[in-house]
């Protein structure tokens, strides 16, 4: 029998963290959003490029939160499949189809948080100075976008390789 | 001219008859799961690995033809 002890382990510690933080990620972010709500001119603040002098109204605070909560869905989405694949691997399932399945929804889901990281702060920056003396457009690329395609890319070539290692286990188990 | 496929069919039941063997003795001995015994005897596995047939075949005293025989599917 395959020794799984150290697999089991960390998935058990990786199922809770990723547990929590699927709850805790859209928590912060609301409460990020309801102070931006409450107190819009906090926003400018916290976007770069937008000039001194900018005014945001409360409707503006508003499209940003809401922006701001389904840029979020695709991290939760991915922490959620986490949850899941560690679970299974907690519990001592390792090559198995649905496993593949969770890696490559994963992989989607890495790969709309890297596209989310470069449009948020485009759209962002394009909201808060809509009304303003002078509009902006802002697209940025940095090493943490780079980051999540990779992440997803190689998530994706990871899911399909496990796809293929589920179907040799079946067949390796039809013979005895 | 197009060859019929051939089938396979496990005739271990035969094999244990003569023998007077149980399949659960068998699968002791062999060091399989009488579960496992049990999907080769009705043929619903993809295959026999060689070592479980030279198993099978040194503790019933045969020949892997004993066991296995091509039939030509009805």
């Amino acid at each position: 029998m395959p020794d799984l002890s150290r697999l089991q382990r960390l998935s058990a510690a990786l199922y809770w963290v990723a547990l929590v933080l699927s709850v805790l990620l859209p928590v912060i972010v609301l409460a990020y959003a309801a102070k931006g709500v409450g107190d819009p001119a906090s926003l400018l603040a916290r976007v770069p490029g937008v000039g001194e002098g900018a005014s945001v109204t409360r409707f503006q605070a508003g499209m940003v939160a809401a922006v701001a909560l389904v840029s979020v869905l695709p991290m939760v989405a991915a922490l959620r499949a986490m949850t899941r694949l560690f679970g299974r691997y907690r519990e001592g399932e390792v090559l198995s189809d649905a496993n593949a399945e969770t890696i490559l929804q994963i992989g989607r889901a890495l790969l709309l948080v890297a596209v989310f990281t470069v449009l948020v702060p485009t759209v962002t920056t394009l909201i808060l100075t809509w009304n303003g003396p002078a509009r902006q457009l802002a697209i940025g690329l940095d090493s943490g976008t780079l980051g999540f395609l990779m992440a997803a890319g190689l998530l994706t070539v990871v899911g399909w390789a496990m796809r293929e290692a589920a179907r040799v286990k079946a067949e390796h188990e039809a013979f005895v | 001219m197009e060859i019929p496929p051939l089938e396979i069919v496990v005739r271990l039941d035969v094999m244990l008859a003569r023998r007077k063997m149980r399949s659960r003795e068998l699968a002791e001995k062999i060091g399989i799961t009488e579960q496992n015994l049990s999907l080769l005897k009705s043929g619903k596995v993809k295959g026999i690995r060689f070592d479980t047939l030279a198993a099978i075949c040194t503790v019933l005293d045969c020949q892997p033809g004993d066991i296995l025989e091509a039939v030509t599917p009805a």
